[in-house]
This record gives structure tokens, sequence and C-alpha cells, in this order.
């Protein structure tokens, strides 16, 4: 089931709140739980019946591990070694099999069988949420919980899908808090208002961008200069967009159950350096490659080289985790090796105008997305070879007058957008490109508009235009990006 | 403010958003499914949903269709008829067609033991890959008792949607008055009085003026699977001999311009596919008429005199001098093989 479709809105969610707080108003505070875990198993059985046992095995299990990392001390690496390579197992056979067997047969020239299976939701997801839990439970960092409370944590349907990726201590203690078996107001009118900026960004902006940034990308091999960097841009703002309002419904739904997930985006596209960056794109993924894979493999405590290199590990296993694919581990190499270079110019003591930073930072990113976006090698190399060729430059006809003498070195005149933009929605494709740099560089980012927003009828207005757009934009309903990764 | 408060706010106001939404919805009416008819230049709508109507009051009146895209539009039901006697056709052109229209369509006419023994099928091959229409396109929504949908949620659909362009289109096509292009709803055809008149006036200067005939085409048709349509081709082909309903197919004569945006094998393996199923009459290609850019509007529709080639053609009519590059009949599975 989706957060932005008619289902979710004005079905699923009411009923499940109403009768998870009736259930609390009677008492039935465990059985609310257990209504909310089946809810939760319901919301995600609504895709693929078929995957359900595979969350539930991968719960079972996770759970008792935890428990016994929790009580024994004899055995406790080994079991944890055990653990983490089963779940690891689990992942990579259902992402990154046929991926493997793929390069494999094009290596040794062999011609073994593909599995072509199809990737249960959520996997990587509810695998790196597991196995956070595993190491913390191995440190001694968790607490003892029930089944109950654990299932909760692993199937909490606002974050079930696409995160954010949330830490068992930052969980365990508020479900168990009997206060939030409440209803509280305060907490419906801020899941009220951040549901609805989410929904507005995922449904009306990051969709209306996804138009341009597919038409783009699907006909990779004969976009011309100005369509190549449309493309790549609408696509760099969708993503944003997409993900950001994914993770703003999340936290405003979780927020009715009086749960507070924690932030994922924090003005991503402000970022002066690639550092800056991941401390703002999706933070929890961040905080669980620096907890779970940088600081075990040394971090930055080994000296120079080594940091370098525990980086672009860090990053391409980050590559890998959002894909099964060359295109996805060379975006990681990308990023990593762009933490490595901006580490050591910050070592040399450099620094850039605020402003050449940004535009080196945000055109790095804008450029690294489409390895991540396009779905083949060669599509990426094609989209950027348009970006940075000047052999196909088609101008609009409107210049011909003052630039016509251009003619003479290749540039032609007329519709320069014809492969991306239909008519219509088409027209408005630069307004919307520079709204949408508007609003990345200049606007406060919905959390920051929670913590300051004001209970008045503005603000109630304001929140009712952007829910009524967003429920009206839904009748082209699309998936979230991140439900594949 | 207290919070509670708030939000009964915030649920007033979507309320009286949504209400002041269906009532620009209802008197635009920008698809014209509610009939409202508040403004009177209605040449914006879902002409699926409108046609099917208007043949739900009078399918005693035809008893043979033109079935195809938009570009089968300017063909004058009269002018097949005068090949087939006793024929009364009717032109359900509705736009954007692709097979999943004409298949549903035809299943919905014989579902009903609506009176039909001719169809009259165009097909485009740029649209070939093309199966279904996306949930977000009002324009092209098939009436609901076609694809067996709620009726009221339908309706509820177009009362609650957000259609800015289309509104805005309707309402500035009426301010205006703008009436370049007309439907005959009776017939099902659409006209374009002054293009016409302008071509018949000066064809250069027209060819000259309308950006798609002077545009350099790059070859972005790729071949991707037609495995839908030709399914859809399929049924249609054994519904018509299961209904003894007398099939005539051929291919969109698509204009020169239109043609430079295919790649060849791509163009040819669609060709192919079809001949795998049924003979056709192929009009696809450059030859005189396509290459003659005076016998199009743009690069996509082609005008009432071409249409009168194409049925000369398929008819054998030897008292209409039709071009002798001009269509060519394709039999079933001689295409198989070739490439």
């Amino acid at each position: 089931m989706l957060f932005n479709s008619y289902e979710f809105i004005f079905a699923f969610l009411p009923l499940v709140l109403i009768f998870y707080f009736y259930l609390n108003s009677i008492g039935q505070n465990r059985l609310s739980k257990l209504f909310l875990v089946s809810a939760s198993l319901f919301f995600y059985a609504w895709w693929n019946v078929n995957y359900l046992p595979i969350i539930l095995a991968s719960m079972v299990f996770n759970y008792f591990v935890g428990k016994y990392l929790n009580h024994k001390n004899r055995h406790k690496k080994k079991m944890l070694t055990l653990a983490i390579i089963l779940n690891l197992s689990l992942l990579s056979y259902f992402k990154y099999y046929d991926f493997f067997i793929e390069n494999f047969n094009l290596l040794f020239n062999l011609n073994s069988g593909l599995l072509y299976l199809a990737l249960p939701l959520a996997i990587s997801f509810f695998t790196f949420q597991q196995i956070a839990y595993l190491v913390d439970s191995y440190r001694g960092e968790t607490k003892e919980y029930d089944f109950l409370n654990y299932s909760l944590f692993v199937t909490f349907f606002p974050q079930l899908i696409a995160g954010p990726i949330v830490h068992h201590k930052e969980m365990m203690p508020q479900f168990a808090q009997n206060t939030n078996n409440r209803i509280n107001f305060t907490n419906i009118a801020m899941g009220v208002f951040i549901f609805s900026m989410g929904l507005f960004k995922k449904v009306v902006i990051a969709d209306t961008f996804s138009i341009w940034a597919t038409a783009g990308f699907d006909v990779a091999p004969t976009l011309n200069l100005v369509e190549a960097w449309v493309s790549s841009l609408s696509y760099t703002f969708q993503l944003y967009f997409d993900f950001s309002g994914y993770t703003d419904m999340a936290i405003g739904i979780a927020l009715l159950f009086n749960i507070k997930l924690p932030i994922n985006f924090n003005s991503p596209y402000k970022a002066l350096s690639i550092q800056d960056f991941w401390r703002r794109w999706h933070i929890t993924l961040s905080r669980f490659l620096r907890d779970y894979i940088y600081i075990p493999l040394g971090g930055n405590r080994k000296g120079e080289l080594f940091t370098y290199t525990n980086l672009m590990i860090t990053f391409i296993l980050g590559g890998l985790w959002h894909g099964a694919g060359w295109t996805f581990l060379f975006w990681g190499f990308l990023h990593g090796a762009a933490l490595v270079i901006h580490r050591i110019w910050s070592k040399l003591g450099f620094k850039l105008w605020t402003w050449l930073a940004w535009f080196i930072t945000f055109n790095f990113i804008n450029i690294a997305w489409v390895f991540f976006r396009a779905k083949e090698w060669d599509d990426a190399i094609k989209v950027l070879g348009s970006m940075f060729s000047l052999d196909y430059i088609v101008l609009p006809n409107a210049l011909i007058s003052s630039l016509g003498f251009l003619e003479e070195f290749g540039v032609s005149f007329g519709f320069f957008c014809a492969n991306i933009a239909t008519s219509g929605v088409g027209d408005y494709l630069f307004v919307w490109l520079f709204l949408g740099f508007i609003v990345i560089l200049f606007f406060k980012n919905s959390s920051e508009k929670l913590q300051t927003f004001n209970l008045n009828r503005k603000t109630a207005f304001f929140i009712a235009f952007l829910l009524s757009a967003g429920i009206i934009s839904l009748n082209s309903v699309s998936e979230f990006l991140y439900f594949n990764f | 403010m207290k919070s509670h408060q708030w939000v009964k706010w915030v649920l007033f106001f979507t309320m009286i958003n949504f209400a002041l939404l269906g009532v620009v919805n209802y008197v635009v009416d920008p698809f014209k499914v509610f009939g409202s008819n508040f403004l009177p230049y209605q040449v914006q709508m879902n002409e699926r949903f409108v046609k099917i109507e208007y043949i739900k009051k009078n399918h005693d009146k035809f008893n043979a269709y033109l079935f195809g895209s938009s570009r089968i539009g300017t063909t004058d039901p009269a002018l097949i008829e005068q090949y087939i006697p006793n024929s009364k056709f009717y032109n359900f052109t509705v736009s954007s067609a692709n097979l999943y229209d004409y298949k549903l369509h035809l299943e919905y006419f014989i579902k009903k033991q609506y009176p039909i023994n001719t169809l009259y099928l165009q097909l485009d091959v740029d649209d070939m890959s093309i199966y279904g229409h996306q949930d977000a396109d009002y324009l092209s929504k098939l009436h609901p008792e076609v694809t067996n949908e709620f009726t009221t949620l339908y309706y509820m659909k177009y009362l609650f949607g957000f259609f800015p362009m289309n509104t805005r289109v309707k309402i500035i096509d009426n301010m205006h008055m703008k009436k370049s292009k007309r439907r005959d709803i009776k017939k099902g055809t659409w006209s374009l009085a002054s293009k016409e008149a302008s071509l018949l006036k000066n064809c250069d200067e027209y060819v000259k003026n309308v950006s798609s005939f002077n545009t350099k085409h790059r070859r972005i048709r790729k071949y991707t699977t037609a495995e839908f349509s030709m399914k859809a081709l399929r049924t249609i082909v054994k519904l018509c001999r299961k209904n003894n309903i007398k099939l005539y197919v051929f291919t969109s004569p698509h204009n020169q311009n239109k043609m430079d945006t295919f790649f060849l094998d791509d163009y040819n393996k669609y060709l192919r596919n079809i001949s795998e199923i049924t003979s056709f009459y192929d009009f696809t290609g450059y030859n005189s008429v396509t290459k003659d850019n005076c016998n199009y509007y743009e690069m996509s529709h082609y005008r009432p005199q071409v249409a009168k080639l194409i049925a000369a053609r398929i008819f054998n009519d030897s008292s209409i001098a039709v071009p002798y590059d001009f269509g060519k009949y394709i039999e079933k599975g001689s295409m198989s093989g070739k490439e």
C-alpha cells in the first residue's frame, strides 16, 4: 500500500488509528500493539503476500539471536558473525544473486542461469535495521524487550518500507511508554502538518519532475545539451522531493501514534561540501554506514591511508546497498572518492568561496545521480556525453535573430526540449526548475518548519491547501523511488 | 489555538477546497463528462466517454465502425459507405488511441449486441509499443461501462481531480471562441476548417509556418515490445471472425517527418508483427503521399484527401488516381523471416 493512495489515506490509516486508540482506551494495551503489528503486516503484504514469510522468519530469527547475545557470554562473537552472515546471505540471495552470476558468467565465459527473483519489499531496510540491533545486543546496548515490542520495532508500518532506518534504542522505549497510548492532539496536529507537506512534495513536486526525468532517461541516446541537463536536474529534484516527501509522511504518520522518528533530510542540496551533503542526505543510512561499517573498519584511527580506504569501502558498499548494478557501485565509488578528495583538501587548509563550494558540490551530486538513475551503464554515459558535448545543441527559435551565426558551428534552432517536454505541463518546465532551486536553497525544510509552526488559522489554511493539493493529485499514483532499494 | 481546534480548521478548509474544486470542475466540465454545457464551445472532451454515450443512444443507426486514433478522424464515413453496400459507418476515432482502445471497444459493442458487420481499423506504427493509458490521462479514460469501473467512482474522479491545464484550455477556448477545430459527434469526425482553407490558398506558405515540418527530427522510436498490442490485435481478429465482422486493417500513412523518427529495424519489426497476425494494407514508408507535406496539417495528421486515396487503394477504386507507390497489400505471413 502506498502512503499516497486513496485506500491508505481514506481507509487504512483512519481505521488503524481509531481502532488502535480505542483498544488503548479500554485498557487493552498489549492487544493494541498486537493489532498494530498485524495492521503493519497487512500493509506490508498488500503488494505481495508472498513476501510475508520472509519478513516474519527474519524477525523471529533475529529476535532470538538478539536475546541470546543479551544473555549469554559464550560464543557471542561467533553467534553474532553467523547471524550477520545469515542476514546478509538472505539479502544477497534476493538482491545480488543475479548480479554476481551475470558478472561471473561474463568473467569466465560461462552460462549459468539467473533466478530473476522479485526483490522482497524493504528487505534492505529491515535487514540493516536488524543487523544494527544484533550488533547493539552484542555490545550490551540493548535492553530486554518482549517479542511483541520487537515485532513492532521491525514492522511499524510508517517506517517499514523505506525507513528512516531506526535504532532499537530510539524506538523501543517509545513503544513501551504508557503515556504514548493516549490520543495526543499536539502530536496529531504536528503529524498532519508534516504529513501534508510530505504528500505535497511527493505527489505534486516530485511526480511532476519525474515526467521530465523519465522522458529524458528513456531516450538517453538522443538528448541534446539542454535536454540532458534538464533531465539530470529533473531527476536530482525528483529524488530529493520524492524521498524526503516520503520521509515526511512517515514521520507524520508515526506522530499520529505518538512515535517520533528521526529526521532523514536536512536541506541536502544546500550542502557546501560532499561531507556536509552526507550529514544532510539520508541521515539514518549515513549513521548506519558510519556506526556499523566505517568505525568497525577502523574509521580514522589508523592513519590517513587507512581512513581513505575505509571511506571508499564504506561508500562502495553504500552504493551496492542501493542496488545490484555497476552503476550503483560506481555512484558509491564517486562519492567515496569525493569524500577522500574533500578530506585531503581540508587537511591542506584550502577554502572556497561559499557560492563556488555550493556550485561544485551541487554539480558533483547532480552528475553522480546520473549513474544512480540510468538503467544501464551506456545510458549514463550517453546522458553525461550530451551534458558535456557541444556536438548537438538546439537553442530556442526566439534566439535565432541574435545568435543565428552559431548555425555555422552546428547549433540548430527549434523546439529545444522536444524529447522530454510534451505539451501542457512541459510548457512550464523551466519555471519548475527555477522554483525547484528556490525551494531547495532558500526555504526552510519541513523539519525546521515543524519546529517553528504555530497553531493558527493561517497555518491551518496553508496545510489544508497542501493536503487538498496532494489528495487531488493522487490520480497519478506512482511508487516511491526508494521502494526499490 | 488548541491543537484539536487547529485540526478541525484543517479539515474544514480541506472540505471547502474540495467543494470549490467540485464546483469548478462541474461548471467548466473540462472533459465534457458531466454534460453541464455552461460553456458553449466543447471541443476539448473525453471522446471515449462522449462517443460511448452517443452510441448507447444511437447504436441502431450504425452497422459498421471506423476505429483508429485521431488520424482517422478526417475520414468521412460516407466515403467508406460508398464502397460497401448497405453499410452505415460511424467514425469512432479517439485521440491517442492504441490497440487497447480498439480491443475494449470492440468487446463492448459485441457484449452489448450493437449491430456491427464491418470494422475499418487503422493502426499507428509509431504507437505500437504503447498499450493502454496512464491513470492520470483524463482525456483518454475509457467509459466506465467499457472497463467495468464503478460509475460513481468514475464521476468522483472527474469531480475532485485537479486539472489546471485542461480547465485553462477550455476557458481560454471559450473566451476567444476559438473554433478552428470542429467535431461532428453524429459522424464521429473532426475537421480543421481554417487550416484547410490556408492549405488550399497557399500550401507552400502553410508548410513553411508549421514547425513540425521544419524541425530536423532524430530517430528516437525505439523498438521496445509490442507484445500487448499484438495480443490485442490477435483478439480483434478472432472476435471479428467469430462474430462475422468483415475486418479491414491498414497502417497510417505517416508523414516523412514522422518516418524520420523511426529506427528502421524497429519499424520493420512492427510491420512484421502485424503481418504474422493478419493481412493488411501498408501505407507507411517514404512515398509520394507521405513525402508531400501538403497532404498533412502537421507531421501527425493527414488531410481528408489522403483518406480518399487510402480507401480507393483498399477498395480498388480505379476511378481515383492513387499514386502507384502509395499503399501495398501485405498478405498474412508474407513478411515472416524477412529483415
